[in-house]
Formats: structure tokens, C-alpha cells, sequence
């Protein structure tokens, strides 16, 4: 249904290690993963890169995980779009949801629950 | 001490002027006294004037007479005398018929004043003879109106004197009387005031020293309405500074617990992100453990995984209390939540603190899977805040302990926390939910907790109470149970 390239995966979060494990991770489940560690950085990469999920952290130095959220939103508002957060940022749910967040994520979360929330992401893009 | 109550009169207002009232008063009065005075001496004078004269007419004209017709110079001469020796008569002379006079006899020492105000009166000397009554001369007396209006003048003065004295006294006396009951306890207010002893600021005793007292008068009752007033002034601001201290403290205590609130999210945020990366790791361990092909390398691989894994979820289980503490949660998420999660979870947070202060704690859920709409953070906070009150109140109890209980109906939830401790005092009973009160010592408690937790637990649509019927402290949380519809959407 959406644009998008399934099993695409782009990560974005400041924190280059936590970047890198979940790149392996998710690479080991069987996506391809691109990564990025600011905001500006992903908009580039989203220039030539198709994911059918943007996983970002929220709060990040620059350009924050909210305006990040607004600005793929308005390239491509059906991709779906989870949300990572230290549960310390104090956001607003609903207004995260409303700006295009599928799902928020709290860190540290199960690699389990990530892997299952992913599949049902790809399902629904495919659908 | 003597300056402060004032007892000199020259300092005093209120003399001066009651001084000036009645020396202005009794001047009026005087002046009509004199004028009456005077009006009254003048007919006098003039009623004496006119008997000294009708007594010439009447007993010496005769006599004049008869000396007049016998020409007996000698007892005219005599006569003459008599006449000048009545008052204000200046000169006599005594003439015939032909006009020659016979006698003239006048005053010594006469000034011209005197001379100047006398006038003449004549009278006719008469003779009785057979064809009736004949005027054989007159009697010339000259009068003079000086010695009248000296005594006038003496009298009037002397008048004037005896009035001033009579005043001077007067006011004398009303004005010592004035000092002694008014005017003194007047002063020792008015100073009382000057020197800032009345009023808000200082509400010391008016004291009023009373040289001349006759019985209870509108002053005492003045001073005595003063002093119960100052009283209640006193009291009202020994009430009004002990609140203000506590709202200080209060203050105080809530911008430190703000100031660790932002502390505490720091921190959790800080740990959360390398948890999450350490969690990639133990399960990246797992995996790689997994590939071994020797079985006693790969149990203890995946040993070490497990164990780093259970570690990483105990540094989760802290930050989120931390997270209760940084107060960060979204309020408005609601979820549908199982109660039997929830309260392991709280145990979790809690146990560690229990165990270190020898409490022993424990639950008894009648319903684990009972499910409520709620804020799992904000409830978890109040159950957090109530079991961490149980710990302060028993903590030096003989084997304190504390107990979680459930009792579900088909609506609702009741959550008990009961500790080991003998219940809640009425007169703490009354105010514990209101903002800002607090049993605990300065700087323990912001008193904002349990305020805090019924507005929470209100919001949830449920009740926050202390079961006095309970012999231990019991607080007991009611909240309804989550409508079929949200709980089929969770599921």
C-alpha cells in the first residue's frame, strides 16, 4: 500500500553504538538496514534510501526526533514510523501519534518485542 | 518611664485648648456680669443722690428759711455748712429776694475736673405769713457728677478683679481636674501609639495609669476592648507567621524535590540509552553462544547472556522508578492494565527498601488479572508514596510489617495498604489529604504526596480514604474496573 521498499529498515539515534547493535540485530532478522545519527543525516539518506520503517530516537542534539517525525511525514505520510524514547524526555503521546508515530518505544526495550513489532509493521506495508 | 505616661500639663494639647474655651467662656460671662453690675451700682448712686437731696429739701430749706428772714448770718453760715456736707455738693450760697447773697461757702480743693462737671439746682426759701406762702430768697447748690462716676469707676473695677480672680481659679481647678481623669490617660495613649507600641506591627498591652479614678468610666473600657483586640492580633499573627514558615518549608521542600525530579531524569536518561545497547549485546552473546559447537562453551555462553540479561532488567526496574520520581510519564495515557502486574512491579521498586530497613512486606491479590483503566506510572507512584509513608511510620516498630491487600467486585477494586502501626489520630485523620500538611520533620516530607495521590486517584474516577475501622492503619484505594470495550481492544 505504501511507496516504500519492504524490509528496509532506517535507523536514526546520536548514539553510534546503539546504532550499530541494532543494525546487526535487525540485519541478523533479515532486513536492510541503513543508519543514521542525526536528523539532518537521515533526511539525507531518506533522499536515496526507501525504508518501509524509520526507527528514530526523539531526543537528539540538532534537529529533534519530533521535527524529524514532521519532516518524513511530509515526504511520506503512510510510512510507518516508530518512536524511541528514554521515558526521561517528557512527551506527549497522543501529540507523537498524531504526528505520524505507529508506535513509541522505551528504552531499553526487549530485541524480541522489536523483532515481532517489525514483522507486523512489514505486514501491514505489504498489505 | 515618669516622661512616657506624660503627666505635665504644658505638653498637652487638649489643656491648651480647654484653657482658651473657658477663659474665652467665662470672659463672655463676665462682661454681662459687669454690665449688670454696673447698672445696678448706677441706680444705686443715683437713688442715694436723689435722697441726699429730697433731705435738704425737706428738713433744711425751713430752717434756711427763718434764718434767711431774721438775717442770722451766723446760722445761715451754719446752715450753709450742713448743706455742703452732703455728698457731691460742691458750693452753696444762700441769696435774698433783692438777689444779695448772704452766704457762699465752697469745697476745698476743687480741680477743674470737678468744677467742670457740676451743675446748678435752686431751690425757693419760703415764708408762711397771713396771704400764704412767700419766697423771700433761694438755696443754690452746685452738685457735681465727679464723685459719681469715680465710685461707678471704683466699683466696676473692683467688680472686674473679684470676676478675673474667680475665672483664674476656676480654670485652675477644672483644668488639674481635666489633667488627672482625662487629659493624662489621653497622653499615655497618645505617646503608647507614637512611640509604635499599638497596632499590627506591635501588639503589646496598652497600660494606662490613672492618678484620679472614680469607678469604671469609658477609658478603662477603651483600653480594655484595646488590649483584647491587640491580644487576637497577637495570637492571629503568631498563627499567621507559623503558617508562613511551613509554606516556606513546603516551598523549599517542593523546589529541592523539583530540582531532583529534573536530577533524576537526567540520570535515567543518561542510563537507558547504554541499557538498550546492553541488552543488544547480551542477546548478540546469546546468538553468538548459540553457534558453538562445543555444548560446555555454549552453556556457559549463554549462562553469561542470561545472567547480563537479568542484570540489564534490574537497572530497567530502577530507572523506572526514577522515571516515577522525574514525574516525566504522559498523564493523559491511559491504559488498560492488569492489577496483578502492577503490583508485582510496585514490590519490585520497593522490596529492596523494606528489606534494608527490616520491614517485611507482603500481598495477598484475590484477583491478579483484575483489569483497571489507568496511568500505570501515576498509580504506581500513589501505591509507591503510600507504601514508602507505612515505611517512615513504622520503621521503629518491633517487627513491622506491611501488607498489600485486593478485594474486587464486579465494578470496582478496593487496594488496601495496611501497616503494622495503630491507626491515624482524628486530628491528623482531618487534614492528611490537604496540600502541604505533613506528620514528618522539617525537610523530610513536602506534605504534597498524599494531596497529590487522592487528586490522581480522584482523576481515575476512584477514592482515596483511611479505613478507621481497621485496628492498623489501613488506606484503602478504590478504582473502578476498566470498561469491557477498552479491555477488549488491549486484549
Amino acid at each position: 500500500m505504501a511507496d516504500v521498499e519492504k524490509n528496509k529498515v532506517l535507523i536514526v539515534d546520536d548514539e553510534e553504538e546503539l546504532c550499530d547493535i541494532l543494525k546487526s540485530e535487525l540485519e541478523v532478522w533479515g532486513y536492510e538496514v541503513q543508519v543514521a545519527f542525526s536528523g539532518a543525516q537521515a533526511l539525507q539518506v531518506l533522499a536515496t534510501f526507501n525504508p518501509a520503517v524509520v526507527l528514530s530516537d526523539i531526543n537528539m542534539p540538532g534537529m529533534n526526533g519530533i521535527e524529524l517525525l514532521d519532516k518524513i511525514q511530509a515526504i511520506n505520510g503512510l510510512r510507518p514510523k516508530v518512536v524511541m524514547h528514554s521515558g526521561f524526555a517528557g512527551y506527549d503521546s497522543v501529540d507523537l501519534k498524531k504526528r505520524g508515530a505507529v508506535e513509541l518505544l522505551s528504552k531499553p526495550f526487549d530485541y524480541q518485542r522489536l523483532e515481532e513489532l517489525l514483522a507486523l509493521l512489514m505486514n501491514k506495508v505489504a498489505k | 518611664m515618669n516622661s512616657s505616661h506624660g503627666f505635665s500639663i504644658t505638653a498637652s494639647r487638649i489643656n491648651r485648648k480647654l484653657a482658651c474655651l473657658i477663659l474665652i467662656s467665662s470672659f463672655a460671662f463676665a462682661i454681662i456680669s459687669i454690665g449688670v453690675n454696673f447698672w445696678i451700682a448706677y441706680k444705686h448712686e443715683l437713688q442715694v443722690k436723689s435722697q441726699a437731696l429730697s433731705h435738704i429739701e425737706k428738713s433744711m430749706l425751713g430752717s434756711i428759711g427763718k434764718s434767711l428772714w431774721y438775717l442770722d448770718d451766723m446760722l445761715l453760715k451754719q446752715n450753709a455748712e450742713g448743706v455742703l456736707a452732703t455728698m457731691d455738693i460742691i458750693s452753696v450760697s444762700i441769696r435774698d429776694h433783692a438777689g444779695t447773697e448772704h452766704v457762699h461757702t465752697v469745697k476745698d480743693g476743687l480741680s477743674s475736673e470737678i468744677t467742670s462737671s457740676a451743675y446748678d439746682v435752686s431751690y425757693p426759701l419760703t415764708r408762711d405769713s397771713e396771704s400764704g406762702r412767700e419766697q423771700i430768697g433761694s438755696l443754690i447748690i452746685k452738685i457735681t457728677n465727679y464723685y459719681f462716676y469715680q465710685r461707678l469707676k471704683e466699683k466696676i473695677l473692683i467688680g472686674l478683679l473679684i470676676e478675673s480672680l474667680k475665672i483664674f481659679l476656676l480654670s485652675i481647678l477644672i483644668m488639674a481636674f481635666v489633667q488627672l481623669v482625662v487629659t493624662s490617660a489621653v497622653s499615655q495613649i497618645s505617646n503608647f501609639f507614637k512611640r509604635g507600641l499599638g497596632g499590627l506591627k506591635d501588639s503589646s498591652a496598652l497600660v494606662v495609669v490613672r492618678r484620679l479614678h472614680f469607678g469604671h468610666d469609658e477609658l478603662d473600657e477603651f483600653v480594655e476592648e484595646y488590649n483584647k483586640l491587640a491580644e487576637q492580633n497577637k495570637i492571629a499573627k503568631l498563627r499567621l507567621t507559623d503558617e508562613l514558615t511551613q509554606k516556606e518549608q513546603a516551598l523549599n521542600a517542593l523546589s529541592r524535590m523539583a530540582s531532583l525530579g529534573e536530577l533524576a531524569g537526567n540520570l535515567g536518561h543518561e542510563i537507558n540509552n547504554p541499557l538498550a545497547i546492553l541488552f543488544g549485546y547480551a542477546n548478540k552473546i546469546r546468538r553468538t553462544g548459540d553457534k558453538s559447537t562445543d555444548p560446555v562453551l555454549r552453556a556457559e555462553i549463554l549462562d553469561l547472556a542470561e545472567k547480563v540479561s537479568k542484570l540489564c532488567h534490574r537497572i530497567q526496574s530502577t530507572t523506572k522508578g526514577l522515571s516515577v520520581l522525574a514525574r516525566t510519564s504522559d498523564a493523559e495515557e491511559r491504559k488498560t492494565e492488569e492489577i496483578g502486574i502492577m503490583l508485582d512491579e510496585v514490590l519490585a521498586l520497593v522490596t529492596e527498601k523494606a528489606r534494608s530497613a527490616g520491614i517485611k512486606i507482603s500481598s495477598q491479590v484475590d484477583d491478579p488479572r483484575f483489569q483497571i483503566s489507568c496511568n500505570r506510572i501515576m498509580i504506581g507512584q500513589v501505591l509507591i508514596n503510600l507504601l514508602n509513608n507505612s515505611f517512615h511510620a513504622i520503621k521503629k516498630f518491633e517487627n513491622p510489617w506491611v501488607k498489600i491487600e485486593t478485594a474486587c467486585s464486579e465494578n470496582a477494586i478496593i487496594i488496601r495498604i495496611i501497616d503494622c502501626g495503630l491507626g491515624i489520630s482524628n486530628e491528623v485523620c482531618k487534614n492528611v489529604f490537604l496540600p502541604f500538611f505533613t506528620t514528618k520533620p522539617v525537610g523530610e516530607g513536602t506534605g504534597l504526596g498524599l494531596s497529590v495521590a487522592l487528586k490522581i486517584i480522584k482523576a481515575h474516577g476512584g477514592d482515596l480514604k483511611i479505613n478507621e475501622n481497621n485496628p492498623n492503619t489501613t488506606f484503602e484505594i478504590l478504582l473502578p474496573r476498566a470498561p469491557m470495550e477498552s479491555a477488549v481492544k488491549a486484549a
